[in-house]
């Protein structure tokens, strides 16, 4: 060890000068198109969560004074005339600004839902296929190791989660501000219960009570976000299905290659058009019941559900790479279980390529979202996104320019925004960078 | 060749996963006979057993796997007309429109990413780069629905909708085939369906040109003396637009996806409209022969594309 130490030294410090978090910042601030994205996300996802205090009126409901059936548009300079709708009612005189604000939240909760799932899923198949490679594993040890992995899946986040639903049935929250605060903060208490679990000794008692804390706070928010059946199930259930999806695949075709299984169920979503799928499965949950049944649950689950392969590929061709470093090594010389090494040493050095392709999924997403809501199979009215408001514009565009026109402004802008920090992420992030 | 091979457990593997998603519809592909309150359910209970619906899924689908090699997919509940005859039937319009947006895409998408290469981090690069970013986040049916008001609002006559105000089924008809009226039908809806593919390719254009310039047999034609003009097109130009026959492979399945927005605004009658109707009257078969039609498609192109690659770049083998 003593002589190792001086040799590697250096190349240590030279690594962590290039990968810092301050240096990634520092030129993230160069960009300027992402600063200013910044700002205007910023000032989005504040609309979007204080909607309920800055929306100057009931989004769905009718202004009785204003709306004798004849267009109001927008005005500006006289508000105080037209009782203060500055753009002016919708084609069913509602005031559209409060419409918006509320639409903000519907759009970017939906699309930071849907993407956290897809993360969760590419990342979890990509980073199977990527470690295991092209390495092919006996039988017994993949399906131990698959076993293993959804048993501590199922015990830890679906125990909570139970919990967490039966606490929520007992003491339900109040929801003041709407999903989008809900979320926000849920990503911030991770944030913060990350932090504090990194902190303490692995397979400690204080570890467990952490995780389970967490889980059952998880579960908590699960169960208001989707009222009516416990998380927990609805996880187990996607994961058994995964699984045993899995394992037929082994089964039936005698593949032995983790990554060959999961590389062709990729390759079969990424073949199918995404937009008709969509529109598929979206139609087939509205014919099931009636099109009230297209919630915003549904929504990200169908979205969330269908969009991981790309991000799968990614983490796979990540991981391929990261596997064969020295640390990936070192970790498994030690004696680290496959897992931990996928999980603790091999994603916080994927996460660069992961991030950028989040950030950038967002606004693909937000898109989608509008397209389905445009046709009509996405958010149902009267609930406001900025799809749905465009849903009926094109009927009145000639008398009512400006209900079509501020939705899509609005769409514009944020994904604008979105894909400029997606572009400075790159530029941060990539240490080969061309500048 | 392999390759070849590869691709039919894929297609295989693509039309079970989307026979599963799709009979997993309630009312098993009779939704709109469930409505009407003429149809007793011993009526129903007969259409099931008629049309096989009453079989295991297994069975039903071997079946459709039968229908499918015999080339009809099946017969649409709607209209009791094969499926694949009522989707080949409007896939000239839909080629017609993406064709056009293909070609748009690529003459400007092209040429704005090579102007933009030549004269690096100049404004006019960012001015391309910046517009480039505005395609690539603007939704499509809100680009129709602007132009469609900008038009209105000053008095174009450029007509919006309605391929010759006929129904499909009439295209063909010589008599009625104009080429003006044709262009002028389709220049809206193929811009605003190009829209997004300019920004991706001349984004892609631009940095594949930018890697291009700066290799060793650039500098050779420079020292050679061969003029500006030559070195560009000659040698920059063609080995810079090998990598685009994989991104416009790529991007096929997202231009099917925006043909189904355009078409419908614009009232186009292709395969998009097609799909949105069925969606619509819950016609299974429709909506399973047209996606399985369309995922052969980007499967058949991403291998065409891989063959072109290599074809185009000898430096690239496939095992």
């Amino acid at each position: 060890m003593a002589l190792a130490a001086p040799i590697n030294q250096p190349m240590i410090e030279e690594e962590a000068e290039v990968f810092s978090k301050v240096t990634a910042w520092k030129r993230f601030r160069r960009h300027k198109l992402a600063m200013a994205g910044v700002v205007v996300l910023a000032v989005m996802v504040f609309v979007a969560i204080f909607a309920w205090k800055l929306a100057p009126f009931d989004p769905n409901g009718i202004d009785e004074v204003h709306w004798q059936g004849n267009p109001v548009p927008p005005c500006f300079v006289s508000a105080a005339q037209c009782g203060g709708h500055f753009l002016g009612l919708d084609e069913n005189g509602r005031d559209l600004m409060s419409r918006l604000m509320f639409g903000a939240q519907i759009s970017l909760t939906v699309a930071v839902s849907a993407v956290i799932m897809e993360l969760v899923i590419g990342t979890l198949l990509g980073a199977l296929a990527g470690y295991y490679g092209t390495v092919t594993l006996s039988w017994k040890r993949f399906s131990w190791g698959l076993a293993v992995m959804v048993l501590w899946l199922a015990i830890v986040t679906g125990a909570g989660a139970f919990a967490g639903y039966l606490i929520a049935r007992y003491f339900p929250l109040q929801l003041h501000g709407g999903l989008t605060q809900l979320i926000v903060l849920t990503l911030l208490g991770a944030k913060i219960a990350f932090d504090v679990v990194k902190n303490i000794p692995p397979k400690s008692p204080a570890r467990i009570a952490a995780v389970t804390v967490a889980g059952a706070a998880a579960g908590y928010l699960a169960a208001i976000l989707l009222p009516g059946k416990p998380l927990a199930l609805d996880v187990m259930i996607l994961v058994g299905v995964l699984y045993g999806g899995l394992v037929g695949f082994q089964f039936g075709f005698g593949i032995q290659r983790v990554d060959h299984v999961i590389m062709r169920v990729t390759d079969v979503f990424l073949s199918i058009p995404l937009l008709p799928l969509l529109l598929v499965l979206t139609g087939i949950v509205a014919a099931s019941s009636t099109k009230a049944a297209l919630s915003f649950q549904t929504i990200v689950l169908i979205i969330g559900g269908l969009s991981w392969p790309s991000v799968a590929r990614l983490v796979r061709a990540t991981y391929l790479s990261l596997r064969e470093r020295e640390y990936a090594e070192a970790a498994r010389a030690v004696g680290n279980s496959d897992l931990r090494i996928m999980l603790r040493h091999l994603l916080p050095n994927a996460m660069a390529p992961i991030t950028v392709q989040a950030t950038l999924d967002v606004a693909n997403v937000i898109i989608l979202e509008s397209v389905l809501s445009f046709l009509g199979f996405g958010i149902q009215p009267p609930t406001a996104s900025w799809g749905s408001m465009l849903a009926n514009a094109e009927a009145n565009l000639q008398e009512q320019w400006w209900v079509a026109v501020f939705p899509g402004l609005c769409i514009l802008v944020t994904v604008l925004a979105i894909n400029f920090i997606g572009d400075g992420l790159r530029d941060a992030l990539d240490p080969n960078a061309i500048k | 060749m392999r390759r070849t091979f590869q691709a039919v457990p894929l297609l295989l593997l693509i039309s079970m996963i989307l026979f599963l998603i799709i009979h997993n519809a309630p009312g098993g592909g009779l939704g709109p006979y469930l409505q009407n309150p003429h149809i007793t359910p011993a009526d129903i209970a007969r259409l099931k057993h008629n049309l096989g619906l009453d079989k295991p899924l297994p069975v039903q689908y071997v079946t459709w796997l039968g229908q499918v090699l015999h080339g009809d997919f099946g017969y649409s509940t709607s209209n009791s007309e094969p499926v694949f005859n009522a989707i080949v039937e409007r896939l000239p319009s839909t080629f017609l429109l993406m064709g056009t947006a293909y070609f748009i895409a690529i003459v400007i998408g092209v040429s704005a990413g090579l102007f933009a290469a030549v004269r690096p981090y100049t404004t006019w690069d960012y001015l391309i780069t910046t517009f480039a970013f505005f395609g690539q986040s603007m939704p499509v049916f809100w680009l129709a629905l602007m132009l469609q008001l900008a038009l209105a609002v000053h008095g174009i006559p450029l007509p919006f909708g309605y391929l010759l105000q006929l129904p499909s089924a009439e295209i063909s008809s010589s008599d009625t085939f104009s080429l003006s009226d044709r262009i002028s039908h389709l220049i809206l809806p193929a811009t605003v369906l190009a829209f997004l593919n300019i920004a991706l390719y001349s984004r892609f254009m631009r940095s594949s040109m930018l890697e291009v310039i700066r290799t060793d047999y650039m500098r050779t034609a420079a020292a050679k003396g061969l003029s500006f003009r030559t070195i560009l097109f000659k040698h920059g130009l063609k080995n810079a637009m090998i990598p685009l026959v994989t991104v416009t492979a790529l991007t096929l399945p997202a231009l099917f996806g925006g043909a189904i927005v355009t078409e419908s605004i614009f009232a186009w009658p292709g395969e998009g409209r097609l799909f949105i109707t069925a969606l619509g009257q819950e016609d299974i078969a429709i909506l399973l022969g047209f996606l399985m039609i369309n995922a052969c498609l980007v499967v058949f192109f991403n291998l065409f594309a891989d063959v072109v690659y290599a074809w185009l770049d000898p430096r690239v083998k496939y095992e």
